[in-house]
């Protein structure tokens, strides 16, 4: 038996609590995925209340304070045999907040210095890019408009994450465990692309300094829909003729990233 | 994103390389600021709120040069010359892919760039692209990393100064010593700057070249700059100078170039490269970083080069207070 920590990386409404009750519910009710839950956990009414919200195809929510919620699993895998997975839920505030003040929490940090993986969460359609203004055909001038100054919060996505993972590796020593990139609500992605291109496409400055990181990072990207489709009328209206498990892609494609952070291929 | 693509990039391939290992004992050389260390990443277990700083001071700079061996670059000219908007496009490009053959491998200063490219961007609401005006507070340290896209070489540091123009206009006019400036005995690049605004302006043309005259004088002192080999002119505001369609006027331009040129060339008694930029053009006629390649390959090309250098004679008392964040 091992034990094994797995931290969620994300800023706020990235996906994360989503993933945890999606995987929660496909760990419960099939071994397809390679992993399964052994038996129920005891400190379970956080994730039951996450996989409620889920079934039901409400918003998942998160977790509703700064202090990491704790959720442990008892698992088994096909190849490592007994697991005991812990992978608390922070919440994307902590880590917004992060950025914005640069200090980390003393319990986060903890967390990440246990941590055998990271779970770096980007959510397809909530990508704030750095969109420059036009030039050339503009006529107006900055004298008529109220201009905002800047803050952390303005910031584009690719620089918040890439500024956590560069704290978390300033934070390990200059290491870094296995990076799993979630690409969340990947059902919102309407090209025919690779995560890893896609990662490029989006958020350019993240995917070059996972490349480009000395020492080399071992990370590798992944595509999930959790939730499978929009919670609007027209998506719950698809997602009710759909099998809850099946509705992410399937236990493989939903549960890769925690088995490959545990060491799988 | 207002500059990517619509279409899917290559693919990068997998991160492996050496690490850089160089080091340096470059503690003292940096010294042209008094420092608080504060950009060093804390850790808290309450609720207070300590802010980002938006460079590196000289602590966190020498910190910095004491694990990896950076090269340091200054733009030295005067105020609203166009010397943030060069630093502020070379992060911006980046945030659109790698460049230059250059992909980006990391920064102590994200939140530094991100606050002097934030009235290029929608967010701010600006109507038009503008640069805010670097302080003699402000801290002056911008660190890059990059690594090349083959991933044949080490990683590399760079240091960014972005120092308030008015030190340079002190220099020029002898109010202020090389030796008060440490920071450019230490640079290993100096990229001598020709504001082009300034330039196509014929009423402010000349005082353009004098200007830089004098400071080349300044920099001929004993112990001012490392040696002659590290200066370079950059021209910005390219788009500005290109708009003059009167020949006669662009001559004039051409002139005053190569007269600026053959001042410099005296001192270094051998050909200076003139690297013109338009770093973030008004008008669509010029990419972001129009001319940065030239920029990166120069400091690329020739890295850091003072390692033996003695240390510049430190200024008496406490020169650089105003520094302090």
């Amino acid at each position: 038996m091992s034990d094994s920590t797995l931290v969620m990386v994300g800023l706020h409404d990235s996906g994360k609590s989503t993933y945890i009750a999606a995987a929660f519910h496909t760990l419960k009710v099939t071994s397809d995925g390679g992993l399964a839950l052994r038996e129920l956990p005891e400190d379970r009414e956080y994730l039951l209340d996450l996989e409620e919200n889920w079934l039901n195809l409400r918003p998942v929510g998160h977790s509703a304070h700064g202090l990491p919620t704790r959720i442990e699993l008892p698992l088994v895998d096909a190849q490592f045999g007994d697991v005991e997975l812990t992978i608390p839920d922070i919440s994307g505030e902590s880590f917004d907040r992060i950025w914005e003040t640069n200090e980390w929490a003393a319990d986060v940090v903890t967390l990440l210095e246990r941590a055998r993986g990271l779970m770096v969460f980007v959510r397809a359609n909530d990508v704030e890019p750095p969109e420059l203004i036009d030039v050339g055909n503009t006529t107006s001038t900055s004298e008529s408009r109220e201009v905002r100054q800047w803050s952390p919060e303005m910031a584009p996505t690719q620089t918040k994450l890439v500024d956590l993972l560069e704290g978390i590796e300033e934070l390990l020593g200059g290491t870094l465990p296995r990076i799993a990139v979630v690409i969340s609500a990947w059902d919102s992605v309407e090209q025919e692309i690779a995560p890893d291109d896609w990662l490029h496409w989006k958020v350019p400055l993240l995917s070059q300094w996972l490349i480009a990181n000395s020492p080399p990072i071992e990370w590798r990207s992944f595509a999930v829909s959790a939730q499978g489709d929009d919670l609007d009328a027209e998506g719950r209206e698809r997602l009710m003729k759909v099998d809850r498990v099946e509705r992410t892609g399937g236990p493989s494609q939903l549960l890769a990233p925690l088995r490959w952070l545990l060491g799988g291929q | 994103m207002t500059d990517a693509s619509g279409e899917p990039p290559t693919a990068q391939p997998a991160a492996e390389g050496p690490e850089d290992a160089q080091t340096g004992s470059l503690d003292e050389v940096l010294a042209a600021t008094e420092g608080t260390g504060d950009a060093v990443r804390q850790t808290t277990d309450d609720d207070e709120s300590a802010g980002r700083p938006l460079a590196l001071d000289t602590d966190a700079a020498n910190a910095l040069a004491a694990r990896r061996r950076p090269t340091v670059v200054v733009l030295a000219g005067r105020n609203e010359s166009g010397k943030t908007s060069v630093y502020a496009a070379i992060y911006e490009r980046l945030g659109r892919g790698p460049f230059a053959g250059w992909l980006f491998a990391g920064s102590n200063t994200l939140s530094g760039f991100e606050s002097r490219c934030h009235l290029w961007r929608k967010a701010s609401n600006a109507g038009v692209p503008e640069m805010e005006h670097t302080q003699a507070t402000d801290l002056p340290w911008l660190h890059l990393r990059l690594t090349d896209v083959e991933k044949t070489m080490s990683a590399r540091d760079y240091l960014f100064g972005d120092f308030d123009g008015e030190f340079f206009r002190e220099l020029l006019r002898n109010v202020k010593q090389p030796s008060e400036l440490p920071f450019l005995r230490r640079a290993d690049h100096i990229g001598l700057v020709l504001d082009g605004e300034r330039l196509a302006d014929p009423g402010r043309r000349e005082t353009e070249v004098t200007e830089l005259e004098y400071l080349v004088g300044a920099l001929s002192k004993p112990e001012a700059i490392a040696g002659p080999e590290v200066l370079s002119l950059v021209v910005t505001k390219l788009d500005l100078i290109d708009a003059i369609e009167d020949g006669t006027e662009r001559a004039a331009i051409d002139e005053a170039l190569d007269k600026a040129q053959s001042i410099v060339e005296q001192l270094t008694n051998s050909p200076v490269p003139v690297i013109r930029l338009a770093a973030r053009s008004a008008t669509d006629r010029y990419p972001l970083g129009h001319g940065l390649e030239s920029l990166l390959e120069r400091v690329s090309s020739h890295p850091a080069t003072q390692v033996a250098n003695e240390l510049p004679p430190q200024p008496a008392g406490d020169a650089f207070a105003g520094f302090r964040a």
